[in-house]
């Protein structure tokens, strides 16, 4: 029963933790510009961050390792520090960017102010994070991430040209560079790092060991793909009701409206409600993730189990992060547009990121007989293939494409 | 006098003034077609009674600034001769969606909800009818 309800646990939180708010605007914005046509990214990007989560899942579970012990060991000092410096500043401005769609999200329901909402929810996730246990936490925000599912099934309901959506997943490269900017900006949403520092550092937390290795596969196959399901419905959403009508989606406002449009009120209330829950749990994510990178790289002692007085500049870490993140965003930039900076600091994480990860899943000294296997190898390096090709893509489309306007 | 050319570099730079050309402006004209068709939905949702009005608030005064800010950037723009003509609608056009909007925020009711719905209809249309002037 443990183990069906940490799989559970898994798959909520998933959910929570895929869809941020930065890909929550940018999969509308696709699917509202492209149609069907980008569908194909979801898929993709959903096999690859699998297969990266259950070797991180696997290495933290057998080789006892977190993503940063493995970026210290497995580089040079100059590498490592620029890998950790980069690393915490993409997970800086990703946290600033979802603390801000927690505040929107609110406005959006309440109407105040942003950044009342903002202090708002910086005090809720700060409680929660120093109150609740670490599986604690995973549920209050992946239960309350579920509402997002709203736009799965407005994505059924909304009747939408099956033929059509099934060709849209036959991966097909068109010339134009916006419509090639999305695409890869949706394959880098789904590798961004700070789900696989999370989910190893979760793994070491919840003291996973071989016992655990039929669970995490399940949680990354059933909990990333539910987080696919949810990126590909709002595509679905966006290509039935924005593009018709002629609609390019700017704001957060846009991807609840499509919801509103097809629910009414109460699929306006479960969206925002969603995002609320989804976008904060990615921010505990995001500020978790930041805080066990610099405690591992500098081997100091870490983990939200072990209390304040058990890894106190783990939590000063934390603590830094919420004050911090706090502080830029409420200056009034917004949210999305410090997503879409994110991506430029990502090109130099992403790679520096997986290799390590790779060469330790694949290291029999470590992992034993739990090394990877012939089909992990393949697909992993095939996969950190497609990364370096994104990661260097990115920040040029991003540029020469003015953020996908054209 | 002497650091003139600079002030209107930074001038321009920072959007305010400077010359349009067509590019920039259809694709103006684009996103002011987008706010008149997203204001529409809105106003749609409002005059069915599928909405939050606090949402509706919030949304529609998002949206009526950005219509603003396009009102303010048309405004400050010089447009060559063959292109005067389409910045002076699309400048109309922004101030019309603006005040739609504006009007569903203060009043997000059903009756004025049908109202901007029909009237946001319009202005998409025209903003296409722009989009597609030589």
């Amino acid at each position: 029963v443990r183990r069906v309800g940490a799989v559970a646990l898994g798959i909520v939180a998933a959910i929570g933790g895929f869809v941020d708010v930065g890909e929550l605007v940018f999969n509308t914005q696709a699917g509202a510009r492209f149609g069907y046509a980008v569908l194909w990214a979801v898929p993709v990007g959903v096999l690859g961050i699998i297969v990266f989560a259950e070797m991180a899942g696997r290495v933290a579970a057998i080789g006892r390792r977190a993503s940063f012990d493995l970026v210290r060991d497995g580089y040079g000092r100059r590498l490592g520090t620029l890998t950790l410096v980069c690393s915490l500043a993409l997970n800086f401005l990703t946290f600033c960017a979802e603390l801000g769609g927690v505040g929107l999200a609110l406005q959006l329901l309440f109407d105040a102010t942003p950044q009342l909402f903002m202090l708002l929810g910086l005090v809720v996730l700060m409680t929660a994070a120093w109150l609740l246990p670490f599986e604690g936490l995973e549920r209050l925000f992946g239960y309350g991430g579920l509402g997002l599912l709203v736009y799965a099934v407005a994505a059924y309901h909304l009747h939408p040209d099956w033929q059509a959506a099934a060709d849209g997943l036959v991966p097909e490269l068109q010339s134009s560079g916006p419509y090639l900017y999305f695409v890869v900006g949706m394959l880098a949403a789904a590798f961004m790092p700070y789900e696989i520092y999370f989910y190893s550092s979760g793994g070491i937390e919840e003291g996973w060991s071989e016992d655990d290795l039929g669970a995490n596969r399940a949680n990354a196959i059933i909990g990333f793909a539910l987080g696919g399901v949810l990126s590909a419905a709002l595509v679905i959403v966006a290509a039935q009701v924005l593009l018709p009508a002629g609609v390019t989606p700017d704001t957060l406002g846009t991807t609840a409206l499509a919801a509103q449009h097809t629910f009414g009120e109460a699929g306006l209330i479960l969206a925002l409600t969603g995002v609320a829950f989804a976008v904060g749990g990615a921010a505990i994510d995001t500020c978790f993730s930041g805080a066990y990178n610099l405690a591992q790289y500098m081997r100091w002692d870490w983990g939200h189990n072990r209390g304040p007085r058990g890894a106190p500049r783990w939590y000063a870490t934390v603590a830094t992060f919420f004050v911090g993140g706090y502080a830029i965003i409420a200056t009034g930039i917004d949210p999305i547009r410090v997503t879409e900076y994110a991506v430029v600091l990502s090109a130099i994480v992403l790679p520096l990121t997986y290799l390590p990860l790779l060469r330790a899943a694949g290291d029999r000294d470590l992992m034993g007989d739990h090394a990877n296997g012939p089909l992990a190898s393949t697909l992993g390096w095939l996969y950190f293939g497609v990364i370096v090709v994104v990661a260097i893509a990115a920040p040029v489309l991003l540029v020469a494409t003015n953020g996908g306007s054209g | 006098v002497r650091h003139a050319p600079w002030v209107a570099a930074l001038l321009v730079a920072a959007g305010c003034g400077g010359t349009i050309d067509a590019h920039d402006l259809r694709q103006r004209v684009e996103t002011l077609g987008s706010l008149a068709a997203e204001g529409r939905l809105l106003g749609d949702d409002v005059a069915a009674d599928r909405s939050l009005s606090t949402f509706v608030r919030v949304h529609a005064r998002e949206l009526a600034a950005a219509a603003d800010h396009q009102a303010e950037q048309l405004a400050d723009a010089t447009a060559p001769t063959q292109l005067a003509d389409v910045r002076s609608s699309a400048l109309v056009l922004a101030r019309r969606i603006a005040r739609d909007l504006g009007d569903l925020q203060v009043t997000p009711d059903a009756m004025t909800g049908r109202r901007v719905a029909a009237a946001l209809g319009r202005r998409s249309r025209e903003a296409r009818r722009l989009q597609a002037r030589p």
